[in-house]
């Protein structure tokens, strides 16, 4: 019986080895047999196709029962953003100038029609008012004029935007930035160039294209700064949870992760972060983290990366290692300016 | 005390008990086909090693692979297919039908019927068990041991339908094992007050396997029936309009008493061959029949804490489970009470000291302490749902159950047989090697899992990334898994050789001598 067994017991075990290791073919990643599912599809029990994000039945809800409140509640989050960038701003053709810029807002205008021609000076021009939007404002013919020190602090705050606009007329706009100032173009303002003359100098390549960041922040991987922040991430927490800014202030952050396991860093808005909550609630994983305005995903242990903040809005933002659970072991933390400090309930 | 009542069902004794040598001058035909059910018991269990050391291969094979970061030689396919076939030959085919086939084999003694009732029905058990196996060679399931909906559906193995077959047929394997276990359990002449303790076992668990593989059989059967598109809507197919939270809930209303069903019969043994080495009863027969029943009433509502993170049902529901989860620690902390108190109670005999079944149980009884601390951990809601869920903490809590407490009892009951059904008596150096490498091999092996869980390490994973930490505690896994092994062809090698050429054995081959300084030549055979 015991020989019996143990001839059998060898032969099963050496060819059951083969079969689960050289026996199983090659890595293959493969959906289910499209046939298969034929007979039902004709029979319309099927979505036309398995990828649902081409099916037209599951785009119209019919497949896939989306809840409505998700919708509502990211587009509410979205829209609370785009709010803060230059949506629809059309920037082609900026080489020739940016002369006639027309940058009305939809809102109470302050400046409107202000017309900056003829070498005006700007340097102490003080645009402090409630909702500023410089809208329709003519700024061809700056060449020679000076913008520095121009405070255009919207929010009725001291914050004075340090706007590198060298008497030369050189309007460096990829480390400074027109931050804070509200360019909402809710009709799709054009900043087309009529006027090839004005404002030869700022030159718009399309590296700075984007020098209104979104969500308030100017994020770049690295530039000028006057503040330099180091943060450690650790188990659990940030080492520095509240983070205190001036607007316009542009802050060079270094991360580094001094713990001992994997962590990630990011930036979200505090709208999105009311809509992550609720999907948080319903037990969606999905945590909108693509959303955020900077990512830096799986920073393994002693690593760490670089960049440059410009605040260009008064708001607080939330920053946070979105590897499940580590938000809620407390790596979470605020970076806000004067007086928007929220409540997170950390205390 | 050296005298012993052989009658007395509390002793976990009756008569029948005579070493001969049943393994040769067998035909195939007897071999594969005999009803006796010594013969029954003994196919099973030789088996259940060759399971053994399939599953055991496997896990060499994935363990060589994750003891260093980065691939070496294991791509994602077979890992997946290596770790569910670990999983299911494991738990399918090497535990479960080892300790029901030692059932069968102690029961029929024990109960002094010397006939196992319902033969054929084991039978038909070990055939259904052994094409299952082959099925699922055949197939190669990829899906891991649990098959959770939609994956076992859309893996990318063609032959997967053979896994889902394999469940259904395991399923009904199980179902007539414990059809056998609980008819030889009636067929008990002791009543309430005088059936053995190892009946009770097989009582209470063969009709917790009766009820609990529809749960199972179903599973394997929605599966099919989901992969085939023989229905419009599907079960668990959520493209198709079933749900994957149905698939959780029925298949884990098997999954935990399915963790039950080789633990509790080990534990029968513990309550058969400890009374038989101490020389003494049990320190309480009725605090081992309440946990019996408490254990099988326990099992099967208690399965939702398998996936406590991901239901997301109300809270109320969620502590309902965690406090019936926690009432189930009752019925085992009172077995654990009964053998440490029937340990402590008197000196343990030397006789026993030397015993490797006796070893084996005393350690298998340290491993099930360990697991059920580690359990006491993973039944809180906060911290499963927080870290431990499907982090290596768990492989950690299971090992120290099904293979440190419940496959080493199964062992200490081949050991203890071992004279019965050779009429020798095994080697006891090599017995020895076994015993150690696989106490310090698990230790190292289970420690090492709880440490990566502690790390977070995930489960079934094939590569990884250089983590501090990580490495190591994988490196000792492997060293742990490796001595495992070693222990077992330790253990093989004595079968084989010990079979033949061990010391014959006549009359009692556990005496129980309390000094063996004062009475050498009462010394057991060696």
């Amino acid at each position: 019986m015991l020989k019996f067994f143990g001839i059998v017991g060898l032969a099963g075990v050496s060819l059951t080895t083969y079969l689960v290791t050289y026996g199983v073919g090659p890595e293959q990643q493969l959906p289910p047999e499209v046939s298969l599912l034929e007979g039902f599809r004709e029979e319309g029990a099927m979505p036309e196709s398995r990828n649902l994000e081409e099916d037209e039945r599951a785009e119209e809800g019919g497949v896939f029962e989306v809840p409505p409140k998700d919708e509502e509640v990211l587009e509410a989050a979205l829209e609370a953003m785009g709010d803060m960038d230059m949506g629809g701003m059309d920037m082609s053709a900026a080489d020739t100038g940016m002369g006639n810029m027309d940058m009305s807002g939809a809102n109470d205008t302050a400046m409107a029609d202000t017309d900056m021609s003829g070498g005006g000076d700007m340097s102490g021009m003080d645009m402090t008012a409630a909702d500023t939007a410089m809208g329709g404002m003519d700024m061809s013919g700056t060449d020679d004029t000076a913008m520095a020190g121009m405070d255009m602090s919207g929010t009725g705050e001291e914050a004075v935007l340090d706007m590198d606009m060298d008497g030369d007329g050189v309007m460096d706009m990829s480390s400074a930035a027109m931050g804070g100032m509200d360019m909402s173009g809710t009709d799709g303002t054009a900043m087309a160039a009529t006027d090839g003359a004005a404002m030869d100098g700022m030159a718009m390549s399309p590296s700075n294209a984007a020098m209104m960041g979104e969500g308030g922040l100017l994020i770049t991987e690295d530039g000028a700064f006057d503040r330099e922040i180091e943060l450690t991430m650790q188990e659990w927490g940030y080492s520095d949870m509240q983070i205190d800014v001036r607007m316009g202030e542009r802050i060079k952050f270094t991360v580094k992760n001094g713990g001992e396991i994997p962590h990630e860093f990011m930036f979200m808005t505090m709208p999105l972060m009311a809509a992550a909550n609720y999907r948080a609630t319903r037990a969606d994983w999905n945590l909108l983290e693509h959303e955020a305005l900077f990512e830096r995903a799986l920073v393994l242990p002693g690593g760490d990366f670089e960049f440059v903040v410009q605040v260009q809005q008064a708001g607080s933002w939330m920053f946070m290692c979105m590897l499940p659970y580590h938000m809620q072991m407390g790596m979470m933390g605020q970076m806000s300016t004067e007086g928007m400090t929220m409540d997170m309930g950390m205390q | 005390m050296a005298t012993m009542e052989m009658d007395d069902p509390k002793m976990g004794n009756k008569v029948h008990w005579e070493p001969k040598n049943l393994l040769s001058g067998l035909t195939l035909n007897q071999i594969l086909f005999s009803n006796d059910y010594r013969h029954i018991a003994l196919k099973g269990i030789f088996t259940a090693f060759i399971m053994l050391a399939l599953g055991g291969t496997f896990a060499i094979i994935f363990r060589t692979e994750l003891a260093m970061p980065d691939v070496q030689f294991l791509g994602a396919r077979v890992y997946m297919t290596l770790m569910t076939l670990h999983g299911m030959v494991m738990v399918f085919g090497f535990l479960i039908p080892l300790v029901v086939s030692i059932s069968y084999y102690m029961l029929p003694k024990i109960l002094g019927n010397d006939r196992l009732l319902w033969a054929g029905a084991a039978q038909a058990s070990y055939w259904i068990l052994i094409v299952a196996a082959v099925l699922l060679v055949i197939g190669r399931p990829d899906f891991t041991w649990t098959a959770y909906a939609p994956m076992s559906l859309r893996t990318g193995n063609p032959n997967i339908w053979m896994g889902h077959v394999a469940i259904i047929l395991v399923a009904v394997s199980e179902f007539l094992a414990g059809a056998v276990l609980f008819r030889n359990a009636l067929a008990s002449k002791g009543g309430l007050k005088n059936t053995p303790l190892m009946a009770w076992a097989a009582g209470t668990i063969g009709l917790l396997f009766m009820i609990s593989v529809f749960p199972l059989g179903f599973v394997g059967f929605g599966l099919l029936s989901d992969w085939a598109q023989w229905t419009q809507v599907a079960y668990f197919d959520p493209s198709r309009g079933g749900s994957v939270q149905f698939f959780l809930y029925v298949f884990w209303t098997y999954g935990h008493p399915a963790v039950y069903l080789p633990f509790v019969p080990a534990i029968a043994i513990i309550y058969t061959i400890m009374p038989r080495f101490l020389g003494r009863p049990m320190w309480s027969y009725w605090s081992g029949v309440v946990a019996f029943v408490l254990l099988a009433l326990g099992a099967m509502p208690i399965g939702p804490h398998h996936f406590q993170p991901v239901y997301t049902v109300s809270g109320d529901y969620q502590r309902f489970v965690q406090i019936l989860t926690m009432l189930v620690f009752i019925p085992s902390v009172l077995h654990v009470f009964n053998w440490i108190s029937s340990l402590f109670m008197a000196p343990i005999p030397d006789s026993a000291r030397r015993a490797i079944p006796f070893k084996f149980m005393v350690f298998s009884i340290a491993f099930i302490v360990y697991g059920g601390a580690t359990a006491f951990l993973n039944a809180q809601i906060a911290p499963d749902s927080d870290f431990i869920h499907n982090s290596y903490w768990i492989p950690a809590h299971f090992h120290a159950m099904f293979f440190g407490f419940s496959g080493q009892m199964a062992f200490a009951g081949v050991y203890f047989l071992f004279p019965y059904f050779t009429g020798r008596m095994y080697n006891q150096s090599m017995g020895n090697w076994h015993f150690w490498l696989w106490q310090i091999g698990l230790f190292i092996k289970i420690t090492g899992m709880g440490v990566a869980g502690y790390l977070y390490f995930p489960r079934w994973v094939y590569d990884y990334l250089d983590i501090p930490g990580w490495a190591n505690a994988q490196m000792s896994i492997t060293i742990g898994g490796y001595m495992v092994g070693l222990g077992f062809l330790f253990f093989l090698v004595n079968l084989f050789w010990s079979a033949k050429y061990g010391k014959e054995v006549t009359g009692d081959p556990w005496p129980v001598v309390h000094d063996l300084k004062a009475a050498p030549s009462a010394a057991p055979a060696e």
